[in-house]
């Protein structure tokens, strides 16, 4: 049996250690905004949060995690960095299909919550793993920056 | 010029159909004398409505595309809601069940690709809203005792004589029983209020808070999940499986051989793919194993010595050509790696089924569960789910088809799960093409001849729409885009069917694209023979083509084609009509370690009417980013009769950092409207090219892009 706390709730999960967090909560918590891309962690569109760092959930096992917070998207927005991206994604009209897009809104946040006002380089070091097919990345970053301007 | 209100006469065998629902809602439906009335069952569903209209206000467009990141749910809805002049705010979308009633007009199938959504049924969705609101106002008028023409609409309300008004809501009752002329009054393009505003689209709030549902999201009660151990190389079948390791992982509950593979069901994802590693399956041996690149690359080239099937003949040689150059292009297979791997869940009972799926085609879907099942097609429900992306994969429905195969051999609702490694190397990929283009000079400097002549397969064959070969025998994906729109005296276009028996499917602007590349190049090449300067050359040759003409000097201007390039950067452009729409592009480009850096696209657009601009710019945005993807690293490679990719490390695609700056610019226009998820993506790959060609000095003739070697 392994707990974790998601989304600020206690969960608990009979599963086999080696389990993927992904399909732990994907399957059995039924919280499907955590998207399966790739398998390999090449991807990120099932970045979650794990006590606060970004961590791609379809590569990381059960045991890892053990005892720890787990945010997932259908939590981040109970956070205000989380829920001022949420707001900026709206504003901008990022999403197109919309599949990888709960990955690059859990990256974004856990960047803009270490830091508030994130230059190119950390913008892109935070956000290159994540692939989009629609090609959104112009308006993900013009998304980002105007989260970091209403969070000042 | 062509005005938008001009549109199609209604057509003879279609018309708007209204009834009522038990809970006093008002539903239009567009559909054929020959397809069921716009039926209405107890809870208030009609399979074939377009549009309701309900009492507490509220205005449903129902969606018959499927939603895969275009916007089409927004653009729908604007156009509807434009003719009904109804309440932006109160508008929502619904999508539609699968209905022939919702198939392109003319054709046979529920589906959505080919940039045709909009274009093709802009008329009978601004009818629907028209209808809606003739029925509202005549049933206005009756229930107060006025005139009709004193009456008038605006966002919702009718407003009469003495400054009464009221919500459309309150009429819907004195609705029934009017009739519906064949022709509605449609609105002047002038007049419009929510067609051409840049709105946010409506499925934007449930996309970033994790409640947009995809297929892969489906959960249906007691249902198990399912991966196939699919053939290791093309062709292979099943010779014989042991099952028992899979079924001693905890969570199988079972192993099945079903057509094309053996299946592993499974109480978690987790747990089948386990399962299928525990697997063990003895295949046969693939008929494709001697097929290399080496041979596949010297088939195609071989293939152009054929004289091939003539598509286009016009003019005459010259007789005294000038200046002539001869160039062949090779570009390979593509996937359309969509972020959502494919998927489908299927549930079936003894008197119907349920399918839930991203699909491109409810009514393929539909059929393939039919014959799996032995149920009648109409006794099938196809719930369309967002689609992760799509860029045709969608429309192949191979996973409905195995879907419904594990469901019916496990007895029990199943969802299929595709790993991204299934979808790499079993896929149906955009054709791999060899293209020889020949041409020649006038005297004056500009194209006198070019003959073109493709090697490709037929995708009409692999999709089986017989629609799409032509009557001249020439498969119509084959030479999209690949005969000029300038104005050459002698053009020649050939196609010479050369096909291994890799499948090949729809891209995003599948072979147009690939068209796009060789004669945009080759055109190049001839504006350098010729000492000219690339753009001015292709605006001598557009005389007779205004619109091509206004988008080119669009993208010229807007690029500052006049002013030198930034040092150690060049500029390259390109243009294309398709799909009813033409676009043209300016590419900066330059090297950075050696490496092509694409800094900015401009990007000059007719798309007719633009129903919403902010979209168009997201889905030119979208393409270029595509095109880019396929020019830098697009790449399927085939040895053994095995595709050698299998998931985004050996198969990039563009991020973030590559990303250049793109501005996008939208020639006004009432005409209707053109296709655009996906005419921005041809230009692009050409655009590059030529810049780089001003650059280095070396004409790409082979994608991906190499700087080095010997393409």
């Amino acid at each position: 049996m392994i707990e974790i706390l998601l989304n600020g709730q206690p969960a608990r999960f009979n599963v086999d250690g080696e389990m993927p967090l992904l399909w732990a909560v994907r399957d059995i918590a039924r919280l499907t905004g955590t998207k399966f891309g790739c398998g390999m962690g090449l991807c990120g569109a099932c970045t979650v949060h794990i006590d606060g760092e970004p961590a791609r959930a379809c590569i990381t096992p059960m045991h890892a995690v053990a005892n720890r917070r787990v945010t997932t998207i259908e939590g981040v927005g109970a956070t205000a960095v989380g829920r001022s991206v949420q707001n900026a994604w709206i504003k901008v009209d990022v999403p197109q299909c919309g599949y990888c897009q709960s990955g690059q809104i859990m990256s974004a946040t856990a960047l803009l919550q270490k830091v508030r006002k994130p230059d190119e380089t950390q913008i892109l070091e935070a956000m290159n793993g994540n692939i989009c097919r629609c090609g959104t990345y112009a308006r993900i970053r013009t998304a980002i920056e105007l989260a970091s301007e209403q969070s000042k | 010029m062509i005005r938008a209100t001009d549109g199609q006469a209604t057509s003879r065998r279609e018309f708007l159909k209204l009834s009522m629902t038990a809970g006093g809602s008002m539903v239009i439906g567009v559909g054929y004398f020959g397809s069921a009335h716009a039926t209405v069952d107890d809870a208030g569903f009609s399979p074939n409505a377009y549009l309701r209209i309900a009492p507490d206000n509220s205005v449903t467009v129902i969606c018959g595309k499927s939603e895969m990141g275009q916007g089409i749910q927004t653009a729908y809805a604007q156009i509807v809601a434009e003719e009904l002049d109804a309440d932006w705010s109160t508008v929502v979308v619904e999508q539609a069940a699968v209905h022939l009633d919702h198939a392109n007009p003319g054709t046979p199938l529920m589906a959505t690709g080919g940039s045709t959504s909009v274009r093709m049924n802009w008329d009978r969705l601004r009818r629907a809203g028209a209808g809606a609101r003739f029925v509202l106002l005549e049933a206005a008028a009756r229930s107060w005792g006025v005139d009709k023409g004193q009456l008038h609409t605006r966002a919702g309300w009718i407003h009469g004589p003495g400054g009464r008004k009221a919500r459309y809501a309150t009429f819907l009752k004195a609705c029934t029983g009017i009739d519906i002329p064949q022709v509605v009054p449609l609105k002047a393009a002038g007049t419009f209020t929510v067609v051409g505003r840049p709105l946010l689209r409506l499925d934007t709030p449930p996309k970033v808070d994790g409640k947009a549902r995809f297929g892969m999201d489906i959960q249906v009660p007691g249902m198990l999940i399912a991966v196939m151990a699919f053939p290791p190389a093309f062709g292979a079948t099943v010779l014989g499986y042991d099952p028992k390791p899979a079924l001693a992982v905890p969570g199988v509950q079972g192993v099945f051989q079903v057509p094309g593979g053996v299946a592993v069901v499974a109480d978690t994802t987790w747990a089948a793919i386990k399962g299928r590693e525990a697997l063990s399956v003895k295949w046969s041996r693939s008929p494709f194993a001697a097929l290399s690149m080496a041979a596949l690359r010297q088939q195609y080239a071989s293939a152009l010595d054929a004289p091939g099937l003539v598509d286009k003949a016009s003019g005459q040689l010259p007789e005294k050509p000038g200046s002539a150059l001869t160039m062949d292009f090779e570009q390979p297979y593509l996937i359309q790696a969509p972020m959502e791997p494919m998927n489908c869940t299927v549930e079936i009972r003894a008197d119907g089924a349920d399918v839930w799926t991203g699909t491109q085609g409810q009514s393929l879907a539909q059929r393939h569960v039919a014959t799996v099942t032995g149920l009648k097609p109409e006794q099938i429900r196809v719930h369309t789910a967002f689609l992760g992306g799509s860029f045709g994969r969608r429309g192949v429905n191979d996973f409905v088809r195995h879907a419904a195969e594990i469901a019916k051999a496990a007895g029990k609702p199943v969802k299929l799960v595709y790993t991204r490694e299934d979808d790499m190397r079993l896929g149906y990929y955009r054709p791999f093409n060899r293209i020889r283009i020949s041409a020649s000079l006038s005297n004056d400097g500009r194209i006198a001849s070019f003959a073109a002549k493709t090697a490709v397969a037929a995708i009409s064959k692999w999709t089986g729409f017989s629609a799409l070969k032509k009557p001249n025998g020439v498969d119509h994906y084959a030479t999209e885009t690949l005969a000029p729109f300038y104005d050459i005296e002698h053009v020649e276009v050939r196609w010479v069917d050369t096909d291994p028996g890799i499948p090949v499917w729809f891209w995003r602007t599948p072979v147009g694209s690939q068209n796009c590349f060789a004669v945009e190049s080759m055109v190049d090449e001839m504006a350098l023979l010729a000492g000219r300067d690339p753009y001015t050359f292709r605006r001598s040759m557009l005389s007779s083509r205004p619109r091509h003409t206004a988008v080119l000097d669009l993208a010229a201007k807007q690029a500052g084609w006049s002013r030198p390039a930034p040092v150690g950067s060049a500029r390259g452009i390109a243009i294309v009509e398709i799909f009813g729409s033409i676009v043209a592009q300016v590419a900066e480009v330059k090297l950075v370690d050696g490496a092509v850096r694409v800094v900015r696209v401009t990007c000059a657009i007719d798309c007719g009417t633009a129903i919403n601009p902010q979209q168009i710019r997201a889905q030119a945005e979208s393409s270029i980013v595509f095109g880019l993807g396929a020019l830098l690293y697009g790449n399927v490679t085939i040895e053994g009769g095995a595709v050698q990719q299998s998931n985004f490390h050996d198969y990039p695609v563009l991020r973030m950092q590559e990303m250049p700056a793109i501005d996008v610019h939208i020639v006004a226009s009432e005409a209707p409207p053109g296709g655009m998820g996906e005419p921005a993506l041809p230009p692009v790959l050409p655009a590059v090219t030529n810049a780089l060609r001003v650059l280095t000095g070396k004409r790409i003739k082979q994608l991906p892009i190499r700087l080095t070697g010997d393409s």
